[in-house]
């Protein structure tokens, strides 16, 4: 059944608005092989022998939108079990092991996805396969073990986000502006879910998400195709497929927001901190490359609309703008982090509408927009370098749009955006009714009834 | 056009453990500016970093932020342009630049796409040969440095760490952070400035790196073309103080009442980059604080659910840096937490390591070796280490023949002397109503605010 299957992208840019001197043609390319295993693992390999390195990375299609609420935060919960021993090896052993032999392993949790990732020496590849299989065909779940992590979770919730600014923020923006979808908890899950997560709920958590026709697993680097393949089948394709019991369309899409919405939230903190935040679509909708530029355009740099006027109008301490690349729609947020004394919360908003209300009104200048582009395509291109970097960038592409080189596709549609479509744009998401703003004020303003 | 020869000049291929081939380039240039060439021809990117001997361990001790204020001057604007005018013209070909400093070193860095490599090369060197270091710009920087040293006292984490500095450095150069203190800030004027600059932003005191995708030509006649004017000053050599080799025990609590969770550092005084205890060191340290297999993550961790992290952690800079370790626990478990800590401490001082535990480290640096290797930054950020703490030459060809050179007895000897519970210092950042009650029978307890 070996049916690679080459997926070749050639990305040719020819920037002609260089001095010609210079001029020269940009060109580069990502060579992906996919393999299907029968029991519907997908396997993708990048090759790349500048290193005697592997990645290898175990993406499973379940995140916390996949949770329900009384559970919240089981994912991550999860993927710490992961850690706690299969039938083969024993608590905390995959991870020696891996360090024994010079490696660096972890995991990672989002609303998407959860992933698992070993970096090794090329030599170790079939180590690697064969921790990652063991685990997802066999996981140990015992009382003990979960009570103990269950507390390391917690841990970690107080440390992300009970105690941190950044934390506190990003939990209240996102249960402030989304009541329906996942979204609206926090990946860490509720403390309280933490607390009640039972033995049965992570068993049948594995048994419906754990699988591999629900995984996709990613190897880079210093690899024979050929030989990586008969590892994979060799540790996986013993794993049986689950039958497709995940419930379909079970998750709440959101409607979309009838007014703007607000929360203060009063905690220890001396300068006051601001998010603004737009609903905008998932990943794969034909908008969001005109978005991201916008959001070039406003924080990127110091040459940036927003460092002009909040950095270097000096009010506030630092600042970023973001927009969420989500399998569901998410939110384009501008959150300034720390406003400066002798400006409010509200003087630093004001500054931020003024220069999205520009963006509504006038169109962007062809050198301006020519900057975010080439600020953009960079970018990208220095996100390839590594080969466990490259990996995570193919497995979140595939988790957003389930396409593995779609962000690199993406980069034609920079290319192709015009003046008139951000103005388009801009006008279509940056207005009131769908607009979520959310503060951290420090406690002493909390006053009266 | 003026022509530099070179006065040292080799090619060096060197074969870096099994398997492990680094390209790179070394060449000093007439006016003393070391450069390392690493070509890396896979993605269409080049990156340059220029460092420069000017860290906040040269602030004169009234004027702590000085070093930092210089190098985040660098990008507000030069003879011939203005800041702004700078970030636009290399934000606009999609590069970067950016300024870091830190105690021993200042670094000037950019990317850029390959084809950009000619203006970035020619941005960095007017950023670095003529500042203008507007008057109206220092301002703006020392209100921003002032802002954001009130608002470090709002990270628990920064807060332990500042306050680590200050007991194990006290008045030493290290003592204070490269962003400096708010009356260092107060007296700097523009005149330092430019003195700081003239006086440490030399070729012969700095090392340039360029990697990735070049012709190695270009970028001499690049050198020759932007940086042969930047002139050599003689005796430039700026030894900083011994750090102090004894603390005392110490232990101080910051009352934050809004924590529920402890953030705890121990501290110790560490060692110099060129120590011969680094690399057994680095095995210690990995099997006790270092990673999912260490003593502490399996005593506190896995075992216990105490924290979600501990980690141990030393920086080796150009005198003794500090040794840390760090974790957190939620209020109620500070002092089983602390506890359990000093005790492993005291079990290794005492009884060592095993030689298997030290088989485990070896086995991982070993391994580990080449992902440390394999970007042409990683490379570059490893050449540039070795260089500015005169390591020697073959330094990553032998490195694995140190690792493999460390015994057992040596590891055991440096436990002994290192984890002195007398010359420990124990930095709590929590809520002192909660924390403050279980850890008093651990030595007297200074009680501080943030």
């Amino acid at each position: 059944m070996v049916r690679p299957s080459v997926i070749l992208l050639l990305l040719i840019s020819q920037l002609l608005w260089l001095n010609p001197n210079w001029a020269e043609t940009t060109t580069f390319g990502l060579d992906l092989k996919e393999y299907r295993l029968k029991n519907g693992l997908t396997l993708l390999m990048h090759e790349d022998h500048s290193a005697p390195i592997i990645s290898l990375q175990v993406w499973y299609n379940v995140g916390s939108r996949n949770e329900r609420p009384g559970i919240t935060g089981i994912s991550h919960l999860f993927e710490h079990m992961m850690f706690k021993g299969s039938a083969r090896f024993g608590p905390e052993e995959h991870s020696r092991l891996v360090t024994l032999n010079g490696g660096n392993d972890n995991a990672f949790t989002t609303q998407d996805c959860t992933a698992y990732f070993e970096n090794l020496p090329n030599s170790k590849l079939e180590l690697a396969a064969e921790l990652e299989a063991d685990r997802m065909a066999s996981l140990r779940l015992t009382p003990e073990t979960l009570a103990s992590e269950r507390e390391v979770v917690k841990e970690e919730r107080r440390l992300r986000v009970d105690n941190s600014l950044f934390g506190l923020l990003a939990e209240e923006l996102y249960a402030t502006a989304f009541s329906l979808h996942p979204y609206q908890w926090p990946v860490s899950g509720w403390m309280s879910d933490l607390d009640a997560i039972s033995l049965e709920d992570c068993q049948e958590f594995f048994l419906r998400y754990y699988a591999p026709n629900n995984a996709t697993v990613l190897v880079l680097g210093d690899i024979d195709p050929n030989e990586t393949i008969r590892i994979i089948e060799r540790h996986f394709g013993p794993i049986p497929s689950h039958k497709n019991e995940r419930p379909s369309g079970g998750i709440t899409p959101e409607t979309p927001q009838k007014g703007e919405r607000q929360s203060n939230c009063y905690v220890s903190t001396q300068f006051p901190w601001v998010v603004v935040a737009y609903h905008i679509p998932a990943t794969t909708h034909p908008d969001v490359p005109a978005l991201e530029l916008l959001s070039s355009l406003l924080g990127e740099g110091r040459s940036a609309r927003l460092y002009q006027k909040l950095i270097r109008g000096q009010m506030a301490l630092s600042f970023s703008t973001d927009v969420d690349k989500m399998k569901d729609p998410g939110l384009f947020t501008i959150t300034a982090e720390g406003v400066q004394k002798g400006y409010t919360p509200e003087d630093v908003e004001s500054a931020i509408y003024a220069e999205l209300e520009k963006l509504r009104e006038e169109r962007v200048s062809d050198r301006e927009l020519q900057k975010a582009k080439n600020q953009k395509e960079a970018r990208l291109i220095f996100g390839l370098q590594g080969n466990f970097i490259r990996g995570i960038r193919i497995g979140s592409s595939l988790t957003e749009s389930g396409d593995p080189l779609f962000f690199l596709k993406v980069l034609e549609k920079y290319r192709q955006a015009t003046a008139e479509e951000l103005l388009r744009v801009a006008r279509e998401y940056f207005n009131r009714k769908n607009r979520v703003v959310v503060r951290l004020l420090p406690e002493t303003w909390d006053k009266g009834p | 056009m003026r022509i530099i020869f070179c006065l040292v000049l080799w090619a060096s291929t060197a074969v870096a453990g099994e398997g492990i081939t680094l390209n790179y380039e070394k060449k000093t240039l007439p006016n003393g500016l070391r450069v390392i060439l690493v070509e890396h021809h896979e993605l269409p990117v080049v990156a340059v970093e220029l460092m420069v001997e000017a860290g906040s361990a040269l602030d004169p001790a009234d004027r702590h932020g000085l070093a930092y204020l210089t190098s985040s001057l660098l990008l507000e604007g030069t003879t011939k342009k203005t800041g702004q005018e700078l970030s636009e013209e290399i934000e606009f070909i999609g590069g970067t630049l950016r300024e870091r400093c830190e105690y021993d070193f200042a670094t000037l860095s950019a990317t850029s796409l390959k084809r950009d490599l000619p203006a970035i090369l020619g941005l960095l060197s007017q950023v670095i040969l003529s500042p203008s270091f507007p008057e109206e710009e220092l301002e703006r920087h020392k209100e921003k440095s002032k802002a954001s040293i009130l608002r470090e006292k709002d990270d628990r984490r920064i807060i332990a760490e500042r306050h680590m500095y200050e007991l194990l450095f006290d008045n030493h150069p290290y003592g204070h952070p490269p962003i400096g203190t708010l009356e260092g800030l107060k007296a700097v004027t523009r005149f330092d400035v430019v003195e700081f600059h003239k006086r440490y932003y030399l070729p012969n005191n700095s090392i340039l790196a360029v990697v990735g995708d070049f012709d190695p030509a270009e970028v001499w006649k690049g050198l020759e073309d932007h940086l042969g004017e930047w002139k050599a000053v003689e005796a430039h050599a700026f030894p900083l103080p011994l750090s102090p080799s004894r603390t005392g025990r110490k232990i101080r609590l910051l009352d934050k009442p809004d924590l529920t969770q402890t953030e705890m550092h121990i501290g110790l005084l560490g060692i110099e980059r060129k120590s011969q205890d680094f690399f057994p060191l680095l095995l210690l340290n990995h099997v006790l604080a270092s990673g999912p297999a260490s003593r502490l993550y399996t005593e506190l961790r896995a075992k216990r659910g105490l924290t979600y992290g501990v980690n141990g952690k030393f920086y080796a800079r150009r005198e003794r840096g500090p040794f840390f370790i760090k974790t957190h626990t939620r209020n109620e478990t500070t002092l089983e937490t602390l506890q359990l800590l000093l005790n492993e401490l005291e079990r290794v001082r005492q009884g060592g390591i095993g030689q298997e535990e030290l088989e485990a480290a070896r086995a991982y640096y070993k391994g580990s070796f080449p992902l440390g290797l394999e970007t042409p930054s990683q490379i570059a950020s490893q050449l540039l280490e070795q260089e500015f703490y005169g390591l020697p030459d073959d330094y990553l060809e032998t490195y694995l023949e140190h690792l493999e050179a460390v015994t057992l007895e040596e590891v055991n000897q440096l436990a002994r002397r290192f984890f002195n519970p007398d010359n420990m210092v124990i930095v709590l950042v929590g809520k002192a109503a909660e924390v403050l009650g279980q850890v008093r029978g651990l030595g007297e307890v200074e009680l501080r605010w943030p």
